[in-house]
């Protein structure tokens, strides 16, 4: 995985040891990976989830922007389980995975870490920041310094409440 | 007008200063092409034909005065000294350089101005009435609405991306003058409820390729659920709208193919969530955004009819200008002007760098330092005192601002066309100066009376042919230009589409074909009768033959 960024409770750093992998997407998977921390398809999950929770380890989702968003709400008592979820950008104009996003924090109460992978540009960081987005792998040839000096300095306006507010 | 506060100035100098990094990035070769160009323009700048255009936002249409010497003094330093307004409340500079774009919007930036949102897939700049506040038939002044739209909509961070652009119009009055029915979504007044008021919502209007009437979603909507509504809609349209073709991905699309009924369902199901939450509108917000709406100083015995008729009695062509450019006002003595831009020989919207300073000067005179811009491609001064107006006409028709044609044939809506966008399939402006030199005789145009007539260079529709009266569609028949010509069409409240009278004509026949249908008009009217409703009295068929002309003519050309 690329470069990740990570927001802490004062400051955004670099993770330079990030466990997680993505799972592979066929849903016998769980059996033959080796032990560590998956991100797995939400359909392996769904068919697999026995077999992935008697493997005891930390887990993880990672969600196509196709995700209908019945099948979020259809996981809102286990959404605690999850250590992270990642929202998928098959390219950084699919926009669909930002309602996700809102859907995951407002409506359904998700509080681990939410992360954007895929096509992760310096140019969304404010969008995802202000939805709820804590984690960025970001893509190649993305500038992982100036990333950070962007969400520090966006920390302040974006977040400001409208006049009409 | 409203003022930015500190936070709204900082929000769009880092927007700007953002853009500027964009551009570094992408000369550097760290973004691509194909990454850049949805950056580019979610900030206005297009690629075209000759050169980049920046299309600069006017929101719901007010200008200060030093807006437009800024945009006079912008489009002398970077453009070739002139701009161009659209049907939607914005100024394209037509040869701009990419390199100066983040200056450009720096200077604007000093002004209050920006460039967000008037391109990509995104909420577009909102739109609303030229006449809001003034106009006699106003219930509720939809302006400070509408600000809360622009503050709520730019950088929305969950509908940065949408499938295809929005488009919303809101409207406070009697007479819709928005065009909302062919929005993705209108907002129109329809009620009081316990002294509360409340909207209609239309969703899934459209011109373009696919004309599609808006259908009403929800009746008595409370304007304090106006935004949380509007979230509901846009997610739905966000999650749901296709994205694998950017023909078939606008809202009315997903409208049409779930039905009305089934649409409205999941707007149902996800407004019961959003409903009351933060995005509801509060009474304190909502008056912090309207005080900056409040009206000017009136001043109170403002008319002079007996002056005004000695006037017009003494100069006639004050008086002919006098009945075109003049609007009721809801303060007894005062009255809205518009400036039209279609003076002869002038493209439809353009204005020059000068005429944009003649306008501030005249709007600092005359009305208050502030100006309107118009969907039909002309500016408004909206307080402007009657016994004043014969002193506004002597200035303004110096700098070719008072051609008495408002609301005439020629005061034509028309998109920029094959001159420079790269979407037209025709020069949709060559078109018009015909039609301009045609009908350049005053008494003509006068005995024509009420006539809207529209062109646009492609199917995209940005000169809505669909709803002039006379609508003219540019396509491309084997590389030569042809003319679709549509008749019937309306804005308003009861906006509609017009119908296709026969085969397209060539561009060198448009000019005569249009004499011939207006010919047929005079002959089969009644007194006092406009050409939409001998339209609507005698149907196409009598039309019909008009095209024939042409088309024949065509043919014997292309024999020899």
């Amino acid at each position: 995985m690329n470069a990740l960024i990570r927001e802490f409770a004062t400051d955004f750093q670099i993770v330079p040891d990030d466990p997680w992998r993505i799972a592979p997407e066929e849903s016998a998977a769980p059996r033959s990976l080796p032990e560590g921390a998956w991100l797995y398809p939400l359909a392996v999950w769904q068919k697999e989830a026995a077999v992935i929770r008697a493997r005891g380890e930390t887990f993880g989702l990672r969600l196509l922007p196709d995700t209908p968003p019945i099948a979020l709400e259809a996981l809102k008592a286990r959404l605690a389980d999850f250590a992270v979820i990642a929202l998928d950008f098959p390219v950084f104009t699919d926009g669909r995975a930002y309602s996700l996003a809102r859907l995951l924090r407002e409506r359904l109460g998700y509080t681990g870490e939410l992360r954007a992978v895929g096509h992760v540009l310096l140019d969304t960081l404010l969008f995802t920041r202000r939805l709820g987005f804590d984690a960025w792998a970001m893509s190649e040839r993305q500038d992982v310094e100036e990333a950070l000096v962007h969400l520090r300095s966006l920390r302040q306006s974006h977040m400001m409440r409208h006049p009409y507010q | 007008m409203y003022r930015y506060n500190p936070d709204d100035l900082a929000l769009i100098r880092e927007r700007a200063a953002q853009f500027r990094a964009q551009v570094a990035r992408w000369r550097s070769g760290v973004l691509s092409d194909s990454e850049f160009r949805p950056l580019r323009l979610q900030n206005g700048l297009y690629v075209q034909r000759h050169a980049p255009m920046l299309r600069v936002a006017v929101p719901y249409g007010m200008i200060s005065a030093a807006q437009l010497r800024k945009l006079a003094s912008i489009s002398r330093r970077y453009d070739k000294s002139y701009g161009h307004f659209t049907t939607r409340h914005n100024l394209q500079l037509n040869w701009v350089r990419i390199e100066d774009a983040p200056d450009i919007l720096d200077e604007l930036t000093e002004v209050e101005m920006h460039a967000i949102q008037t391109s990509g897939n995104c909420i577009r700049n909102v739109t609303t009435d030229p006449f809001a506040g003034i106009a006699p038939d106003e219930a509720m002044d939809p302006r400070p609405l509408a600000e809360i739209l622009r503050q709520w909509s730019a950088m929305h961070p969950e509908f940065a991306f949408l499938p295809r652009k929005i488009k919303i119009a809101i409207s406070g009055s009697v007479e819709d003058r928005t065009l909302g029915w062919y929005h993705d979504v209108g907002l129109r007044l329809d009620g009081k409820d316990s002294g509360q008021a409340t909207f209609a919502v239309i969703v899934g209007g459209g011109l373009g390729r696919t004309p599609l009437r808006g259908q009403i979603i929800r009746q008595h909507l409370p304007w304090r659920h106006l935004l949380s509504y509007l979230e509901a809609i846009v997610r739905v349209f966000n999650l749901h709208g296709r994205r694998d073709n950017p023909y078939k991905a606008r809202l009315k699309i997903l409208v049409q193919r779930l039905g009305l009924a089934e649409f409205s369902r999941q707007v149902e199901t996800e407004w019961a969530h959003l409903k009351d939450g933060p995005a509801t509108l509060t009474e304190a917000g909502y008056q912090r955004i309207a005080a900056h709406f409040c009206s000017p100083e009136y001043r109170q015995g403002a008319a002079s009819a007996a002056r005004l008729a000695e006037q017009k009695a003494a100069h006639p062509e004050f008086a002919r200008w006098l009945s075109r450019a003049v609007h009721p006002h809801k303060m007894p003595g005062y009255a809205a002007v518009t400036l039209s831009l279609k003076a002869p020989g002038q493209a439809p919207g353009d204005i020059t760098a000068a005429q944009m300073e003649s306008v501030a000067a005249l709007a600092d005179a005359f009305s208050f330092g502030e100006a309107r811009i118009a969907h039909e491609q002309n500016l408004v001064l909206a307080d402007v005192e009657q016994g004043r107006l014969f002193e506004l006409w002597q200035t303004a028709r110096k700098e070719a601002l008072a051609t008495p044609n408002v609301g005439l044939l020629t005061d034509m809506i028309c998109c920029p066309g094959g001159d420079f966008c790269d979407l037209a399939n025709a020069r949709s402006v060559a078109v018009a100066r015909a039609i301009q030199t045609r009908f350049a005789d005053f008494e003509t145009l006068f005995d024509l009376g009420e006539i809207s007539l529209n062109i646009s260079g492609c199917v995209n529709a940005c000169g809505h042919h669909h709803v002039g009266n006379i609508g003219i569609l540019g396509v491309d028949r084997q590389g030569e230009e042809f003319y679709q010509i549509t008749l019937g069409g309306r804005q308003g409240s009861a906006a509609r589409v017009g119908k296709v009278i026969g085969p397209a004509v060539p561009a060198a026949h448009v000019a005569d074909v249009v004499a011939s249908i207006l010919a047929v008009y005079r002959r089969e009217r009644r007194p006092e009768e406009s050409f939409l409703h001998t339209f609507e009295r005698i149907g196409s068929a009598p039309f019909k033959p008009c095209l024939r002309a042409a088309n024949a003519t065509q043919r014997t050309e292309t024999a020899v």
